[in-house]
């Protein structure tokens, strides 16, 4: 049992042996040696050539995957991207304004969002600290007065 | 390179514009492949793709053609990516955004074409790869670079690329198998999925 064991283990080895050959054998120059014993194994077992039509139909599976086109537009926008690094302001207004605009509030935004909350968090619990009046521009009397008018 | 090329290289160099966008137009769709190759469908892809374009602006000086200028760029487009996937990995923060997502519809397709399906499903199997055998992949066998030349690109050994190529190979089959048992896995459990 022992013995069928190693048998079957050294025949799963020379598998693997040449399998990697197999794999190899689409990405370089195999040796004339390598050559003959990867023809050996194909011509005798029908699993090795269905395995070679697998590995063919992967690589020509991932060689036409889709690769995304950039959005329309992307050689203005890396043009603007260009004169903006290069200090060469030549490029419309607009462009400039939204490249600008672009890079300056990524970098801000999440600052400021996390800023807002906390500071409406902390308005929220302390009251006194940031009055209503100074916030809405209207003093208590005032909103009384707004939700009496008709439309309310 | 060829005598045209080389001329939108000097007329790019001495500042003209119409020339350098020649360039852009001519490498976009070479260097989209190579990025959402490497990055998956996700909204950092047009910036790094335009990220590759000034880089290469900028050191065109230096440019002296040794490659061609789809190779240069490719290695531009190469480094950003892994740059980006090493700052995803660091920053260890998830933003729907930064995840690779399904592709686009592949406008060829109609409804119910197994070719387009098994596009998508080939893609969504090379973003659950490693990223060091999904780069091998992707500049082997999608952009067409020899083995030898995405070693060079990569600065790794050629023994190493031939390696991640096998690996990843027999890697995307037990992802395709796995996604491939999932979706009849579902159309068996009849859960409405299928």
């Amino acid at each position: 049992m022992i013995k069928e064991m190693d048998i079957k283990e050294k025949e799963m080895d020379v598998d693997r042996k040449v399998l990697k050959l197999l794999y190899r054998s689409f990405d370089a120059e195999l040796t004339e040696k390598q050559r003959l014993r990867l023809e050996a194994a194909l011509a005798v077992s029908a699993e090795f050539r269905r395995e070679k039509d697998r590995i063919l139909a992967l690589r020509k599976a991932i060689a036409h995957s889709p690769g995304r086109a950039f959005r329309p537009g992307f050689a203005n926008r890396t043009l603007a991207r260009v004169r903006l690094r290069s200090g060469r302001p030549t490029g419309s207004a607009a462009d400039l304004f939204f490249e600008n605009f672009k890079i300056v509030f990524r970098r801000i935004a999440l600052v400021s969002a996390v800023l807002l909350v906390a500071l409406a968090a902390y308005s929220l619990t302390h009251r006194d600290l940031i009055p209503k009046d100074a916030v809405y521009y209207a003093s208590d009397v005032a909103f009384g007065r707004i939700l009496q008018l008709p439309v309310f | 390179m060829e005598t045209a090329e080389q001329e939108i290289l000097e007329r790019a160099k001495n500042g003209d514009e119409l020339a350098f966008r020649t360039i852009i137009e001519k490498y976009e769709s070479r260097i989209s492949a190579t990025v959402t190759g490497i990055l998956g469908f996700s909204a950092d892809v047009d910036d790094i793709g335009q990220e590759t374009f000034v880089r290469f602006y900028q050191s065109i000086h230096r440019f002296r053609g040794d490659s061609s200028i789809g190779t240069y760029l490719t290695k531009i487009a190469i480094n950003l990516s892994l740059n980006e996937l090493k700052r995803r990995k660091r920053k260890e923060r998830f933003r729907p955004e930064d995840m690779p997502g399904d592709p686009p519809p592949d406008p060829r397709s109609g409804e119910g074409d197994r070719a387009a399906d098994a596009r998508v499903v080939v893609q969504r199997g090379l973003q659950m790869l490693d990223p060091k055998f999904r780069t091998v992949l992707v500049l082997r066998l999608m952009d067409g670079y020899s083995t030898k030349e995405t070693a060079k690109m990569l600065r790794l050994p050629l023994g190493t690329v031939l390696s991640r190529l096998a690996r990843g190979q027999a890697r995307m089959r037990e992802i395709l198998e796995s996604i491939d048992d999932k979706r009849d896995g579902y159309k068996g459990e009849g859960d409405g999925r299928g």
